[in-house]
C-alpha cells in the first residue's frame, strides 16, 4: 500500500474518503466493505467512548458481507 | 469559507448563582476587544462560566463530577428562582459581517432542556454542537489537568485542542473494529473452525465406508479419492452386470438408484424370513464396524482434559464468593464506573476509609469470577469440539446397539457442558455409560459375524452373495453423498473462515495506515504551533533558559511534555521540574497557540481564573500579551478573548484599560446571588438608582441600604476612573466593607494636594459644594452609620438625600464644553486638566 497522509487543507470528510480510496489498491472488495460499513464505524467512538453494541452491530454487518461475498446466493443482513 | 463567530451577547436568569428573576443578567461582549469580567468572590462570575459550559455543551463538568445520590441535577437551576427554571440567551456574531445568530437555551424544572433560536436558526442544536471545541471554554481546571494528566490522556486532549478529535475518535473505531479478540468474539471464528472439523471427520467417516463398500461390490481397494466418479462407474457396472438387477440399472446413474426397490425384487425372487434377517444382519455388521472409526484412545484422553477443566472450575469457584456477590461487585463497578463514585479509597456501602483503592479491590474479584468463566467456557468449547460428542452420538444411535432412547444420555450431558454445570459425578458416570457402549461393541459384532455365517450357510448361496452386494452398493451410495456433503460444508465454512481471516489483516493494516496518517497530520499541527507556544511561554513568564517543548509519540497517542533547555540542561521532564505558575503559564501557551491556529466554528476564547497562580507581573504579561498581540483586530487571524477574573489587583488592570481607545471592554459585576439579583455596572447603576428609589417610596429602608451601598461605591469609582485620582496600591484589596470611605479618602486628599499645589482645574463653587455639602452629607449620613456601624438605620428621606449628595458630587467633576460650537457635559480629564 502506497505510504499515506492525511491532507492538511482538506477537510475530515475529504481526508476519509481519500484514505477509503488508497485502501483499494490493498484489497479491493475488503475496501468496498470497509466504504460500505464507514458511518457505522465511525460512530463506534465518540468523544472518546467506546460504545460495544456499535462495534459488535459493525462486525455483524461485516460478517454478512464477507458471507455474500463466499456465497453469492445467500443475501446480506438487512438487504 | 465558514464563517466564524465571535462571542456577542449573554443573558442569563435562574441558572447557578444567578437568580435575577424576570431581571436577567446581561453581559454584552466586543468582537474587536479584548473582554473582562471582574467580580468578588461569590458574585456569579463562575455561574457565567458554566451558563457558557451548559449552552454548548450541556453540561457541567463540576456537577458532572458529583455522585448520583448527590443529585448532581437538581443544582443547574437558581435554587431561589421561584420557577426553578433557567434560562440562557447566547448571541454570536458571525466574522463574515452576516446577521448574528442567537440561541436560547431554557431549562425546565424537571432538567429537560430546550434549544430554541430568536434569530431564526434553522438548526440551533447543531449551531451549539459546531461550538463544542476544546480551546473556547477554557479554566484554571483545564490548564492543571492537561500537564497532571497522563500521555496518553494529554494526546487525548490535544488532539481535540489541533482540531483532531474527529481524527482520534476514528482511528479508536479502527482500533476497536480491528481488534484480534473482538473480532474472534464477534465474527465466532471458534464456532466456524469447529465447523470445519466437524465436517473434516464426517467427511473421513463417509471414506471409511466408502472403502469397505466398494470393495465389497467390486472385490478391488478404492485408492484414489480423487476418482470417485470412476468408482461410482465401477460400482453401478457391477451390479449391473448381473441379471436379475439389470431392469434396475440400465439406463441409471447410481443417484437414480432405488436399491429399497431392489432388495425387494429379490425378496419376490426368494422370499423368506431368513433372506430378510441376512440384510438385517449385514446392516448390523456394517454399522458396527463403521464405529470402529471412533479413536477410543482419544476420546479417552477428552474424558481426562474436561475432568481436569472441572477441578480447575470448582477450584476457582471455591475462591469467590458467590452470584449475590458478583452482582454485587458488577453494580459497584458500575457505579464508580459511571462517577457515582468518586472517592476510591472509601467504602461505597458503609462510607468507611479502605486501606487500599475500591476499583482494584473489585477487579480483583470480579477476576476470580472472570477465570471461572473462562474455565466454563473451556469445557464448553472442549466438549463442543470433542471426538467424544460424535463418538457418543454414534453409538446411542447405533441400531444394533438397541439403545434405548428414554436412556440415553448425550442430550443431557451436552447441555451439562453447553453450559459448564457437569460435575464430576455427571462426568463419571458419562464415562461409565460410553466405556458400556463401546465395550459392547466387540461382542455383538462377533454375535452378527456368526449370525451371517450361518445364514449364508442356510441361503442359496448366488443370491446371498447378491442381497450382499446390493446391500454395500446402497452403503456405497449413501456414503458418498455424506461424503460429498462433508466435503462442500468443510470448504464452505473454510472459505468464510478464511475471508473473516483476510479482513482481519485488512482493517488490521487499514489502521496502521490511519494511525500513521493521523500521527504524521497531529505532529505537523504540533510543529505548526510550535513557535507560537514557546514564544506566548517566554512573553508570559519573561525567560529564555526556560523552552517548552511537545513532543508526540510515534506509534501512540501519547504527548509528552518536556524541557528542550531548562538553563543549560535538556530533554528534562517539564512535570517534575516546573512550578504551578511555570506549568500554569506552559499550558496555557500550548491552549493559546493551539486556539490561534484552529478554524472551528468559534471565534472566541473564555477563560475563566486561569491567571490565579500568577503573580502581578505575570499576571501583566499574559493581559498584555493577549490586548497587543492574539486579540483581533490587531492580530487579523486572532481571536475574541473574553476574561473572567476574581483577582482584584487584575481588576485594577481592566479598569485602568476598560472603556479607553485600547481595544479593551470591561464588564464589573455587582449584586448578591445566590438570592438576589446580578447586575454589572453599566446594566445596574440606573437599575439600582430606580430600585432603591421604590424601595425608599414603599419603606423598606433595610432592603434599601445593601443597594445604597452598591450605587455609592459605583459612582464614587466613576469619578476616580474618570478624574485619575491616584488610589493607594492596596486601594482595591483594603477592607471591602470600607469601601465608600476609602474612595471619599482618596478624591478629598487628591483635592486637597491640588488645591494646595495652586493647578485645581474645578471651580470655586465645585470646591466649595464638595467640601461643605456633599461630602459631609455623604459621610454623615451614610460611612458613620453603615460603615462603622456604630449608629442605627436613618430615614427614607435621609437616605434619598445621600443618592441626591453622590449625584451631585458626581455633577461637580464635570463641566460644559462649548469647543464644538454646542454645550457638551464633559467629565475633567483630571483635577488639573479639562
Amino acid at each position: 500500500m502506497a505510504d499515506f497522509r492525511f491532507d492538511e487543507s482538506k477537510s475530515f470528510a475529504e481526508n476519509c474518503e481519500a484514505f477509503l480510496e488508497v485502501l483499494k489498491s490493498d484489497d479491493p472488495e475488503m475496501a468496498a466493505i470497509l466504504r460500505d460499513n464507514w458511518d457505522a464505524l465511525v460512530a463506534v467512538v465518540h468523544e472518546g467512548e467506546r460504545d460495544l453494541k456499535t462495534r459488535r452491530e459493525l462486525n455483524t454487518n461485516i460478517a454478512s458481507a464477507l458471507d455474500a461475498l463466499v456465497r453469492p446466493g445467500v443475501s446480506k443482513v438487512g438487504a | 469559507m465558514m464563517p466564524r463567530y465571535f462571542l456577542r451577547r449573554l443573558a442569563v436568569e435562574g441558572f447557578r448563582g444567578i437568580n435575577n428573576e424576570n431581571d436577567p443578567l446581561d453581559i454584552s461582549f466586543e468582537p474587536n476587544s479584548v473582554n473582562s469580567v471582574f467580580a468578588l468572590n461569590g458574585i456569579g462570575k463562575s455561574s457565567i462560566f458554566e451558563a457558557l459550559c451548559y449552552a454548548i455543551h450541556g453540561t457541567i463538568p463540576k456537577l458532572q463530577l458529583l455522585q448520583v445520590q448527590e443529585r448532581p441535577q437538581d443544582y443547574y437551576c437558581n435554587r431561589f428562582h421561584s420557577k426553578n427554571a433557567a434560562s440562557i440567551l447566547v448571541e454570536f456574531q458571525p466574522d463574515d459581517g452576516t446577521a448574528p445568530v442567537s440561541i436560547r437555551i431554557d431549562r425546565d424544572a424537571g432538567g429537560n432542556r430546550k434549544i430554541t433560536s430568536p434569530s431564526g436558526h434553522v438548526d440551533p442544536e447543531g449551531f451549539l454542537a459546531s461550538l463544542k471545541e476544546a480551546f473556547a471554554l477554557l479554566d484554571y481546571r483545564t490548564f492543571a489537568r492537561f500537564i497532571e494528566e497522563s500521555p496518553l490522556e494529554r494526546g487525548r486532549t490535544f488532539s481535540a485542542l489541533l482540531g483532531l478529535a474527529k481524527y482520534s475518535d476514528c482511528r479508536q473505531a479502527l482500533q476497536a473494529a480491528s481488534d484480534s479478540r473482538a473480532l474472534n468474539t464477534d465474527f465466532e471464528i471458534n464456532v466456524l473452525t469447529m465447523a470445519v472439523g466437524a465436517a473434516q471427520k464426517a467427511a473421513q467417516q463417509a471414506l471409511v465406508t466408502l472403502r469397505t463398500s466398494f470393495k465389497n461390490v467390486t472385490g478391488k481397494p478404492l485408492e484414489d479419492t480423487d476418482k470417485l466418479n470412476e468408482c461410482t462407474a465401477e460400482v453401478t457396472a457391477a451390479l449391473g452386470d448381473v441379471e436379475i438387477l439389470k431392469p434396475h440399472f440400465t439406463g441409471k446413474t447410481l443417484n437414480d438408484i432405488d436399491f429399497d426397490e431392489i432388495k425387494t425384487a429379490i425378496k419376490t425372487a426368494e422370499g423368506g424370513e431368513k433372506r430378510r434377517e441376512l440384510e438385517k444382519t449385514i446392516e448390523s455388521i456394517a454399522a458396527l464396524e463403521a464405529l470402529a472409526v471412533h479413536d477410543l484412545a482419544a476420546v479417552g484422553g477428552e474424558h481426562q482434559m474436561i475432568g481436569a477443566l472441572i477441578a480447575e472450575r470448582d477450584k476457582l469457584l471455591a475462591s469467590t464468593r458467590g452470584d449475590l456477590f458478583k452482582r454485587l461487585y458488577q453494580s459497584a463497578r458500575e457505579v464508580i464506573s459511571k462517577g457515582g463514585w468518586t472517592d476510591d479509597e472509601k467504602c461505597p456501602l458503609c462510607e468507611s476509609e479502605l486501606p487500599s483503592s475500591i476499583t482494584g479491590h473489585l477487579s480483583e474479584q470480579l477476576a476470580q469470577y472472570a477465570d471461572a468463566a473462562a474455565k466454563i467456557a473451556a469445557i464448553r468449547d472442549t466438549w463442543q469440539g470433542s471426538a467424544w460428542q460424535k463418538c457418543l452420538l454414534a453409538h446411542e444411535t447405533a441400531a444394533p446397539l438397541a439403545v434405548d432412547p428414554q436412556s440415553r444420555q448425550l442430550s443431557g450431558l451436552d447441555a451439562k457442558c453447553t453450559t459448564g454445570d457437569i460435575s464430576k459425578d455427571d462426568l463419571a458416570a458419562a464415562v461409565k455409560w460410553t466405556d458400556d457402549l463401546t465395550g459392547k461393541v466387540v461382542g455383538i459384532l462377533k454375535v452378527a459375524q456368526d449370525r451371517k455365517e450361518a445364514l449364508e450357510k442356510e441361503l442359496p448361496p448366488s443370491l446371498v452373495q447378491l442381497t450382499e452386494q446390493v446391500e454395500y452398493g446402497r452403503q456405497f451410495k449413501e456414503a458418498l453423498k455424506l461424503y460429498r456433503d462433508n466435503q462442500r460444508e468443510e470448504a464452505d465454512q473454510q472459505a468464510r473462515r478464511d475471508i473473516r481471516e483476510r479482513w482481519k489483516r485488512f482493517v488490521s493494516r487499514a489502521t496502521t495506515v490511519f494511525a500513521d496518517g493521523e500521527a504524521a497530520l497531529s505532529k505537523a499541527r504540533i510543529k505548526g504551533i510550535e513557535v507560537e507556544y514557546k514564544s506566548i511561554f517566554r512573553e508570559i513568564m519573561q525567560v529564555g533558559d526556560v523552552v517548552p517543548n511537545l513532543r508526540r509519540a510515534d506509534d501512540r497517542e501519547d504527548l509528552h511534555v518536556q524541557l528542550s533547555d531548562f538553563h543549560g540542561q535538556h530533554r528534562l521532564s517539564a512535570r517534575a521540574l516546573l512550578s504551578e505558575s511555570y506549568r500554569n503559564a506552559l499550558a496555557i501557551s500550548v491552549f493559546l497557540a493551539a486556539a490561534l491556529k484552529h478554524s472551528g466554528a468559534p471565534r472566541f476564547v473564555v477563560l475563566d481564573d486561569v491567571t490565579s497562580s500568577f503573580d502581578a507581573g505575570h499576571q501583566y504579561f499574559l493581559m498584555e500579551l493577549i490586548r497587543m498581540k492574539l486579540q483581533q483586530p490587531q492580530n487579523a487571524d486572532g481571536l475574541q478573548f473574553i476574561v473572567l477574573s476574581h483577582d482584584s489587583l487584575l481588576e485594577k488592570y481592566f479598569d485602568r484599560l476598560g472603556g479607553t481607545p485600547t481595544s479593551w471592554h470591561h464588564n464589573k459585576l455587582q449584586g448578591s446571588p445566590p438570592m438576589g439579583a446580578i447586575l454589572h455596572q453599566a446594566q445596574g447603576a440606573n437599575r439600582l438608582k430606580t430600585t432603591i428609589a421604590s424601595l425608599l417610596s414603599a419603606g423598606q429602608v433595610s432592603h434599601a441600604e445593601p443597594l445604597i451601598r452598591q450605587y455609592l461605591e459605583y459612582k464614587l469609582q466613576q469619578i476616580i476612573r474618570k478624574v485619575d485620582i491616584p488610589v493607594p496600591i492596596d486601594f482595591a484589596i483594603k477592607d471591602t466593607s470600607r469601601m465608600v470611605r476609602n474612595c471619599l479618602d482618596a478624591i478629598t486628599s487628591a483635592i486637597e494636594l491640588h488645591k494646595k499645589a495652586g493647578t485645581i482645574v474645578l471651580d470655586v463653587h465645585q470646591i466649595q459644594d464638595i467640601d461643605t455639602s456633599h461630602v459631609p452629607a455623604i459621610v454623615g449620613n451614610w460611612v458613620s452609620h453603615y460603615e462603622t456601624g456604630s449608629g442605627g438605620s436613618l430615614s427614607a428621606p435621609a437616605l434619598r438625600g445621600v443618592i441626591g449628595s453622590i449625584d451631585a458630587l458626581a455633577e461637580c467633576f464635570m463641566y460644559d464644553d462649548t469647543s464644538g460650537g454646542s454645550t457638551v457635559r464633559r467629565w475633567y480629564k483630571a483635577l488639573d486638566k479639562r
